[in-house]
């Protein structure tokens, strides 16, 4: 079957050839720079504490 | 010509011997739901189109109401009645509404997942931070699930390894056919029997006088100290908005080839979805409040591995038998979505094919990542001892702790005006969007803290 009148249903960016070219890197401001850097601060954190509390209870 | 050559006309969107874009077979697949879709609009069935559209909003809402949810509404029940937790679950699922319609919206303007855009906007460290948090929560719910099916099975005299066959045998047949619509209309035909926990409530005859006046004064509060009240209160946001639910809608929905013409279907896809979550989870919190009376405050958790059994002494037969079915079906449909989740979340951060209309050649790793995650959490619920409510309740933790992450991410995607054009948020949404991503992150730092201070004796245990 030709793909001629099942291409008329998708958009074009919506086509796997499309879909796998990578969208570009967010240009980010130097606020959100500074937000992420305290999300990761967060993370390292909070994670820490909840991995020590796993293996605290495992014990 | 080579498979470089190949590639370049893929990569131009041409098929040079036809001149047209190269088509896959996923493509294929896609482009023949959206011929019945454009069909539905050209003839005006506006009901024909709505049924053609729903799918991730309900199944990312009710996948979410899965058995350790279940088990925790209807604990608290137990524990502490309905009063507060009745209206503040419809709360919840206001909020989670809010946080999916937005993922619905990214996935239906750029037709990419949620891990693929974070890796690809915001860089590797966080795009792999987001699918490896996501692995190791679902990882550790889906043996939640299991032990939830084991559970229900359990009220039946059915043992543990046909509730991990059960499983696998669902996922593999949902998986087999190579076509999302298959996959979403096999799990929304399942999924609507988590209706039988709002049946379950109906037959345990509460008090609707009780319940109408709980949603009007948010009473009477929780006995316990702030400690229980901020657990309570995390525990509770943790089983209505997760990362997988986030991770799941958008890639569903690109995956189901939603475009923005869908955008007011897909929303209305996702507030039935969150209408009855929350119509469900209240029934499991009424049909739990049964116990309050009977001792029910010793049910804790995946710990009330005996609920159904305990409803029968209180309830009756028909309750229990109902909340044990119900438990069964939220297990299977939570195993289901959750595997999903990471199959489209392994497929987006290697760079490899990820949908349901691909074939298990031509989209191994997503495959893999469906069946493998469920074969490891079935492999676990078989081994003895394994201490799976310490996993299950940590996991819970960390999954509420490191959920702001996940929000924040969304929160930026839905504002990214290069990606969404007029789409993206409006000011009110971000508004509301920015109320919730704070209410979460505090409860749910709070929770992670609180914790940890029990842990280490710093303050005492609630």
């Amino acid at each position: 079957m030709s793909d001629a009148p099942l291409i008329e249903y998708l958009e074009p960016d919506q086509l796997v050839a499309d879909t796998s070219i990578p969208v570009p890197r967010a240009r980010l401001g130097r606020g959100a720079r500074i937000g992420l850097w305290a999300l990761r601060v967060f993370v390292v954190a909070v994670s820490a504490m909840v991995i020590y509390t796993f293996f605290a209870q495992l014990r | 010509m080579s498979a470089a050559q190949a590639g370049a006309a893929v990569q131009a969107g041409t098929a040079p011997a036809l001149g047209l874009p190269a088509l896959t077979d996923e493509d294929r697949a896609r482009s023949r739901d959206r011929e019945r879709v454009y069909d539905a609009r050209i003839r005006r069935r506006p009901w024909w189109l709505l049924w053609l559209l729903i799918g991730p909003g309900i199944l990312a809402m009710l996948g979410e109401n899965d058995g350790p949810s279940m088990i925790s509404y209807a604990a608290t029940g137990a524990q502490y009645g309905i009063g507060f937790f009745v209206p503040f679950i419809a709360v919840t699922f206001a909020m989670a509404i809010v946080c999916q319609e937005m993922c619905m919206r990214v996935g239906a303007v750029t037709h990419r997942g949620y891990g693929e855009l974070v890796l690809q906007r915001y860089g590797r460290l966080w795009g792999w931070f987001g699918a490896g948090d996501l692995l190791f929560t679902n990882l550790v719910t889906l043996i939640a699930e299991f032990v939830a099916i084991r559970v229900g099975l359990a009220y039946f005299h059915i043992g543990s390894a046909v509730a991990a066959a059960l499983g696998l045998v669902m996922v593999t047949f949902a998986l087999s056919g190579g076509r999302y619509w298959r996959w979403e209309r096999i799990v929304l035909g399942l999924a609507v029997f988590n209706g039988l926990f709002l049946l379950a409530a109906v037959l345990s005859k509460p008090d609707w006088g009780a319940v109408g006046s709980a949603f009007v004064s948010f009473s009477p509060l929780p006995h316990g100290g702030l400690n229980t009240l901020l657990l309570l209160l995390a525990s509770t946001i943790g089983a209505t908005v997760t990362p997988w639910m986030i991770f799941f809608q958008q890639s569903a929905s690109a995956d189901k080839g939603m475009t923005p013409a869908d955008i007011r279907h897909g929303r209305w896809d996702t507030i039935a979805g969150g209408v009855m979550a929350a119509l469900f989870g209240i029934g499991a919190l009424i049909a739990g409040a049964a116990l309050a009376s009977h001792g029910g405050a010793s049910i804790q958790g995946l710990a009330g591995a005996g609920f159904p059994g305990a409803l029968k002494e209180v309830a009756g037969g028909p309750v229990a038998t109902l909340f044990a079915l119900g438990l069964i079906e939220a297990g299977a449909v939570a195993v289901l979505t959750i595997c999903a989740s990471t199959a489209y979340a392994a497929g987006e951060c290697v760079g490899a094919t990820h949908s349901f209309n691909s074939t298990p050649r031509k989209a191994a790793t997503f495959h893999a990542a469906n069946v493998g995650v469920a074969l490891i959490a079935a492999a676990v619920i078989l081994i003895p001892g394994v201490p799976l409510l310490s996993i299950a309740l940590n996991a819970n933790v960390l999954a509420t702790v490191l959920l702001p992450v996940t929000l924040i991410f969304m929160l930026m995607l839905a504002n990214d005006r290069e990606l969404l054009g007029r789409w993206a948020n409006r000011r009110s949404t971000n508004v509301i969007g920015v109320a919730i991503v704070a209410f979460v992150s505090v409860c749910g730092a709070a929770y992670g803290i609180d914790s940890f201070l029990q842990t280490i004796h710093a303050i005492p245990g609630s």
